[in-house]
């Protein structure tokens, strides 16, 4: 009697303490669950995070790259990688909606080669867009990464184009000047060389060396408000002569012996442009006024191994371009005025009228009676490949003091004085006024030189 | 009745009594056991709740499907102290717009008091709150304790607060810490996570 009673205390206390310890290991099990799914999604977003960094690689080394990564086994888990890119050169391009496996919310609309269809469609991909939004015309290359580990997948998608000089408010091969406190740089700034900052001056752009930064002076504390980034190189060594095959007007000696020309191209605020050319050392022409958009249908104007002459109000979009063809003297620019857009920007964001100027040599403020005692308004993306931007010297040197108001960006090989200094004081010339136009951060004008790279434009994780 | 009678009735009750008491400590520890255990797992499941979503937003920063119409993402962040950050991203949820609207969004996190959560029996739990553009807050009492931003500069150096200019933050470090509301004899589980460099890529674009 005693015996059974005891074991039927024993079997119940065992059956009390196996359910306990059942309920304690479920808790604890799905506790370590929670942890395991978010190690398992970690692990799958840092494949994806990989394949996209080793993509964007490939296509800043080769623009044209579009093999993507195939099932690559990568970290415990499986790396997939698919680009389009309309710089491959590849034809017959179909848009397809590729949807990541069991991921139908990262679908996303790419453009593949034809013969790479099958394989997405045998995936789960359709054909056409996924959605009415789609991300943008002008980005050219999209890398869609996959990342798989255990039963997760993650996907990052990034978005590339190739990067205009004109987005940069300031851009420079080497810098012979340093900024310094009570500087201020307003947009992308950007130097081949090595940075050196004096004190405190103010960034509020992306700043990007190839060779590093030197700070100097006290404080050293430059204030990089837009983000700051060493190790990129980016080649100042466009060559214009590519311009002249797409220019929607070509000035140059059609005479045949190779004499350089001089081009005034005077704007006007009603949309049009009065131009007059110089033939080597003869009289310029009778000077002709015609709408811009007559002058040069796509906006882009080319003067072969001469220099341009302009002032005035644009109303519209235009890119001049001054050409040397290898004689010195040639492919500069000069402002005889202000040179404005009819519509500020400043005031009207919405505007529409942008300049480019593209000089192979320097770009200049004529010193003129004209020119000499007053403020002095730019208002372009001016790129001057292998000379500097700034006033003539006679501007310089002037007993007056005024401004040389920019709004635009100025890209060089180098950086110029325009005003004469006692110790850091401007006394004589220009002071150098900078503002940014941000609508050179998504915008171009027409043709403007494109740098050697691709730039991200947006990346979605 | 004899003798031995009384002495195994008196036995039987110490014994039975005796279990009686290993019962009631068994039952008493078996409760605290389970409330231990499944506090647990609430907190866990609340910080990955958390941080699943934090992860999703703070990631997005700077992001829009249009890029064009967020020129300067570098500028994205809005609002940046020690227990808040306002920003902008395109937060359109899939599946209906995979990737975004293409249409800019602000999103606001900050912390409430603690002394608006003082119903809890836990004195330092707050709400956290999320706030799509001009959207009432939404938020859930998921028994955070700490919700701290550091922030950082593109030269990797800390900003100190007040942070006048928002857009120097380049990456930023976040501190979660998640708690029972509520506990047995007030021993509060604790769950703690931290992300010590996230880095919005958008932030560092164009």
């Amino acid at each position: 009697m005693g015996g059974r009673a005891s074991l039927l205390l024993v079997i119940g206390f065992s059956l009390i303490f196996m359910s306990i310890s059942s309920r304690f290991n479920t808790l604890t099990t799905s506790s370590v669950d929670g942890y395991g799914a978010y190690f398992y999604d970690l692990m799958a977003y840092n494949i994806a995070l990989s394949g996209a960094n080793m993509a964007a690689n490939e296509i800043f080394m080769d623009r044209t790259w579009e093999a993507g990564f195939s099932n690559v086994s990568f970290n415990g888990g499986t790396l997939n990688v698919y680009v389009s890119n309309t710089a491959s050169g590849s034809t017959g391009k179909v848009t397809i909606c590729h949807v990541p496996p069991g991921n139908e919310a990262a679908r996303h609309t790419m453009q593949v080669a034809s013969s790479a269809v099958a394989a997405h469609l045998a995936h789960g991909d359709y054909l056409g867009e996924c959605d009415a939004v789609s991300s943008s015309s002008s980005s050219t290359a999209t890398i869609v990464s996959e990342g798989t580990y255990g039963d997760s997948t993650r996907v990052i998608v990034v978005e590339l184009r190739p990067a205009s000089y004109s987005k940069y408010g300031n851009f420079y091969a080497s810098i012979s000047a340093y900024p310094a406190t009570g500087d201020t740089f307003n947009g992308p700034f950007h130097t081949n060389g090595k940075l050196y900052t004096s004190g405190s001056p103010v960034f509020w752009g992306k700043v990007s060396t190839k060779s590093g930064l030197v700070m100097q002076g006290t404080p050293k504390d430059p204030k990089f408000y837009g983000g700051y980034q060493t190790g990129i190189d980016i080649p100042n060594d466009f060559d214009t002569s590519g311009l002249r095959t797409n220019a929607g007007k070509v000035f140059r000696d059609t005479t045949g012996s190779g004499k350089a020309v001089e081009v005034k191209l005077y704007y006007n605020s009603d949309g049009t442009v009065t131009y007059s050319q110089k033939i080597g050392t003869g009289s310029y022409s009778t000077a002709k006024t015609v709408a811009l958009t007559t002058l040069a249908p796509n906006g882009l104007i080319y003067v072969e191994k001469g220099n341009i002459y302009t002032k005035g109000t644009l109303k519209g979009q235009v890119t001049m371009v001054a050409s040397k063809k290898g004689t010195s003297g040639y492919g500069c620019v000069y402002f005889e005025d202000n040179l404005k857009y009819n519509t500020d920007p400043k005031t009207y964001p919405s505007s529409t009228d942008m300049m480019g100027i593209v000089a192979e040599s320097n770009i200049r403020i004529q010193s003129n009676t004209t020119t000499k005692g007053k403020d002095i308004y730019t208002q372009a993306s001016m790129y001057s490949v292998t000379g500097n931007i700034g006033p003539e010297d006679g501007l310089v040197t002037q007993s007056y003091l005024g401004s040389w108001k920019i709004l635009g960006g100025l890209i060089a090989a180098d950086t110029r004085v325009t005003a004469t200094y006692s110790g850091s004081t401007p006394v004589k010339g220009l002071r150098f006024v900078h503002s940014y136009d941000d609508r050179f951060l998504t915008a171009v004008p027409p043709y403007f030189p494109k740098t050697k790279y691709y730039e991200i434009v947006s990346w979605y994780e | 009745m004899g003798f031995s009678s009384i002495i195994d009735i008196l036995g039987s009750m110490l014994i039975g009594g005796f279990l009686l008491l290993i019962l009631l400590r068994l039952n008493d520890s078996a409760v605290q056991n389970v409330y231990v255990n499944t506090g647990e797992l609430i907190v866990q499941q609340n910080l990955l709740e958390t941080i699943d979503l934090i992860e999703y937003d703070f990631k997005k920063i700077g992001y829009c499907k249009v890029w064009a119409n967020l020129p300067d993402p570098s500028k994205s962040i809005l609002l940046a102290t020690k227990h808040s950050i306002k920003f902008l991203t395109d937060i359109a949820a899939p599946p209906t717009y995979p990737g975004g609207d293409g249409v800019v969004d602000t999103i606001y996190y900050y912390v409430g008091a603690t002394s608006a959560l003082s119903g809890t029996p836990n004195p330092r739990d707050m709400m956290l709150y999320r706030v799509v553009n001009s959207e009432t807050a939404k938020s859930a009492n998921l028994g955070v304790t700490q919700f701290d931003i550091k922030y950082f500069n593109a030269l990797g150096d800390s900003l100190t607060f007040p942070i006048s200019v928002p857009s120097s933050v380049y990456t930023m470090q976040i501190s979660v810490t998640v708690e029972n509301t509520q506990a047995y004899g007030e021993k509060y589980s604790t769950v703690f996570w931290r992300q010590l460099r996230l880095a919005a890529r958008n932030l560092r674009n164009r």
